[in-house]
C-alpha cells in the first residue's frame, strides 16, 4: 500500500509539484492521467527520489515513511521504477542489466544465491531475453528493452511497481501485449502498481483506480467506475478548468 | 629494446594517470584533473616514508596509500561533493584544477622546490632483457601498472560493484533507481584512485624524483594516454599510456631530445581529428 500525502516538490525554484495526494491500494492498479507536462513524471520520480527537491510531505509504502530517504534505499524499502523511454543500460549485456536489478540482493557472488533465483525467473517470465542474454541492451528492439526495464525493476521483488509510459514508442501490436502484462503481475502475484499510461483506453481496462493531474496537482481521484462515464477524462484532455473539476468531484 | 624499455616506463607512468582518471570518471563521471597531482604527492610521500623516517618497502607504500587516499576524499569533499545535484554539474571540471593548482602548493610549501630522490627499493643493477636494457624498478613499475590496469578492468566486468560503477557512469539517476548508492559509489572511486597513486608512488618516483610541479607534464601526457585509448576503458588506457610512453621514447631517440613532446601532441591531435572517441571506442559516451 501506497499513501502520498501532501508532497510539493520540483527542480530547485521551480515547482512542478503541489500537495500532491495519491494512493496505490494492495494488489490493484492506480492509474494516473494528465496532459504532458502536468507532472505525471515528476510525481513517480518524487515517490522514488529521483526529484531533485522535494519539500514536505510524507511518502508512505506499508506505513514506513520515505520522504527523506535517498533513491538507493527506497529500492530496499520496496519500491521500483521503470523510467520513461525504456531506460535500461544500453552499453551493458541484458544479462549485466538484469544482475544490476539485482544490486539489492543479498549474497557477494555477481550471480550467486537470491540473483541468480531472481535471474532464472525473469528468463522464464521473458524467455527473449535468455535468447539474448549476451547482446548489449541498446541493440535489442523496443519491445525487448521494455521487457528488460520491467524484468530489471521485478529482480528484487517490489512491493509497488510503478511504470512510466510503458507503451510509449512501441508497436500497436506490442502496446495490448505491455499493459496485459502489467494486469498480470497484479492478478497473479498481488503486485501493487502506479501506472503513468498516455493510451489512456487500454490504461483504463486494466485500472482499479484513477488519478487525474493537471499542473502538478491531482485534481480527481477515485475508482474506476466514477470515471466509466469518460466525462470528466474528456474534460481534463480536451480542455475546461481544473478548478470546475474539483469542486464537481468532491 | 633499450628504448622500447625506457618508453614502457615512462609509457606505465602516463597509463597511472589514465587509470586514475578513468576510475574516478567511471563511477562518477567526474573528471578528476588533480589526479596527477596525486600520484605527485604519492612520490613526497615515499620519500617521507623510506628517506625521512626510514622506513621499510611495505609500511613506506601503505604510509602513501593511505596518505593520498585521504588525500582524494578530502578532494571530493571539498571540490566535487557542493557541486553535486547541481543542473549545471561541468563545475567540477574547475574545481578540480584547483584542486590541483593547491596540491602543487602545499608540496612546494612542505617539501620544497628542488628535486628530491626517491630511493629505488630494487637493486640498480641494469638487467638484459630482450636485448635491451632496463632496471629493475622500472620492469617492476611496468609489470604492476599492467597487473592494476588489468586487474580494474576485469573487475569492473564480473564484479557486482563493478557494474554498478559502469552502470552509474552510463546512467546515474537509474542506477539510483536500481538500488545503488551512486554518491558511495563516488567517494569509494576517489578513495580507490587515491590509494592506487599512493601506492604506486615509490616505484614512480623513483623514475622521476619527487618534484612539486609532476603533476602539470604527466597531467598532460595522461590526458594524451586517454585521447588515443578512449576515455572511460581501462584497458584502453593501459595501452594509451604504453603507447605515449614509446612514441615519446623512440622520438626523443630518433628524432631529438628536443621534439620528443612535440611528436607527442602531433600524435595526440591526429588522433583527436581522426578517431576523437579514442582508438578503441569508448565504452562511454560524454554527454555535454
Amino acid at each position: 500500500m501506497l499513501s502520498v500525502t501532501g508532497v510539493t516538490g520540483g527542480y530547485g525554484d521551480l515547482r512542478v509539484l503541489w500537495d500532491v495526494e495519491a494512493t496505490v491500494r494492495p494488489g490493484r492498479i492506480t492509474v494516473v492521467l494528465g496532459r504532458n507536462g502536468a507532472g505525471k513524471t515528476s510525481l513517480l520520480s518524487a515517490v522514488a527520489g529521483l526529484l531533485p527537491t522535494v519539500s514536505g510531505g510524507r511518502i508512505e509504502l506499508d506505513g514506513q515513511d520515505l520522504a527523506g530517504a535517498p533513491a538507493h534505499r527506497r529500492v530496499r524499502a520496496g519500491l521500483a521504477l521503470v523510467q520513461e523511454n525504456k531506460r535500461v543500460f544500453r552499453a551493458r549485456t541484458v544479462e549485466e542489466n538484469l544482475l544490476l536489478g539485482g544490486y539489492t540482493l543479498g549474497g557477494f557472488g555477481l550471480r550467486g544465491g537470491a540473483r541468480r533465483a531472481a535471474l532464472e525467473q525473469a528468463y522464464e517470465r521473458f524467455p527473449v531475453l535468455r535468447q539474448r542474454r549476451r547482446a548489449l541492451a541498446g541493440s535489442l528492439s523496443g519491445g525487448q528493452q521494455q521487457m528488460l526495464a520491467i524484468g530489471q525493476a521485478l529482480m528484487p521483488g517490489p512491493k509497488l511497481l510503478m511504470l512510466d509510459e510503458p507503451s510509449a514508442g512501441l508497436a500497436p501490436s506490442i502496446v495490448n501485449e505491455v499493459l496485459a502484462m502489467v494486469a498480470a503481475l497484479r492478478d497473479q502475484e498481488g503486485l501493487s502498481i502506479l501506472l503513468v499510461e498516455q493510451r489512456i483506453e487500454h490504461a483504463l481496462e486494466i485500472a482499479d483506480d484513477v488519478a487525474v493531474m493537471e499542473n502538478g496537482r491531482i485534481i480527481t481521484a477515485g475508482p474506476k467506475s466514477v470515471f466509466d462515464d469518460g466525462a470528466v477524462i474528456r474534460e481534463v484532455y480536451l480542455g475546461r478548468s481544473g478548478e470546475e473539476l474539483t469542486t464537481g468531484n468532491q | 629494446m633499450t628504448t622500447v624499455w625506457a618508453g614502457l616506463a615512462t609509457g606505465a607512468i602516463y597509463s597511472l594517470i589514465a587509470i586514475g582518471y578513468n576510475v574516478v570518471l567511471l563511477a562518477s563521471g567526474t573528471f578528476n584533473f588533480a589526479h596527477a597531482q596525486l600520484l605527485m604527492v604519492g612520490t613526497f610521500l615515499a620519500y617521507t616514508g623510506a628517506v625521512t623516517f626510514g622506513l621499510p618497502v611495505l609500511p613506506t607504500v601503505l604510509l602513501a596509500a593511505a596518505g593520498v587516499a585521504v588525500i582524494a576524499l578530502v578532494e571530493e569533499r571539498v571540490a566535487i561533493r557542493p557541486l553535486l545535484g547541481r543542473t549545471d554539474s561541468h563545475g567540477t571540471l574547475i574545481t578540480t584544477v584547483g584542486a590541483a593548482t593547491v596540491l602543487d602548493g602545499l608540496a612546494a610549501a612542505i617539501w620544497g622546490r628542488q628535486p628530491l630522490t626517491v630511493p629505488s627499493v630494487l637493486p640498480d643493477e641494469p638487467l638484459t632483457l630482450l636485448g635491451g636494457t632496463v632496471r629493475p624498478v622500472d620492469l617492476a613499475l611496468i609489470g604492476f601498472t599492467l597487473v592494476v590496469g588489468v586487474g580494474l578492468h576485469l573487475w569492473s566486468r564480473h564484479t557486482l560493484t563493478g557494474l554498478a560503477s559502469l552502470a552509474s557512469a552510463e546512467d546515474r539517476d537509474a542506477a539510483s533507481a536500481r538500488g545503488i548508492n551512486v554518491r558511495l559509489l563516488g567517494v569509494g572511486a576517489f578513495a580507490v584512485a587515491g590509494a592506487v597513486a599512493g601506492v604506486f608512488g615509490l616505484l614512480v618516483g623513483a623514475r622521476t624524483y619527487a618534484v612539486f610541479d609532476l603533476g602539470h607534464s604527466l597531467a598532460l601526457f595522461g590526458f594524451v594516454a586517454i585521447a588515443i585509448g578512449g576515455s572511460g576503458s581501462q584497458l584502453g588506457g593501459l595501452i594509451g599510456g604504453f603507447a605515449t610512453g614509446l612514441v615519446y621514447a623512440f622520438a626523443a631517440r630518433y628524432i631529438g631530445a628536443a621534439y620528443p613532446q612535440i611528436v607527442v601532441f602531433g600524435v595526440f591531435l591526429l588522433i583527436l581529428f581522426l578517431r576523437p572517441r579514442g582508438l578503441f571506442g569508448a565504452a562511454l559516451e560524454r554527454r555535454v
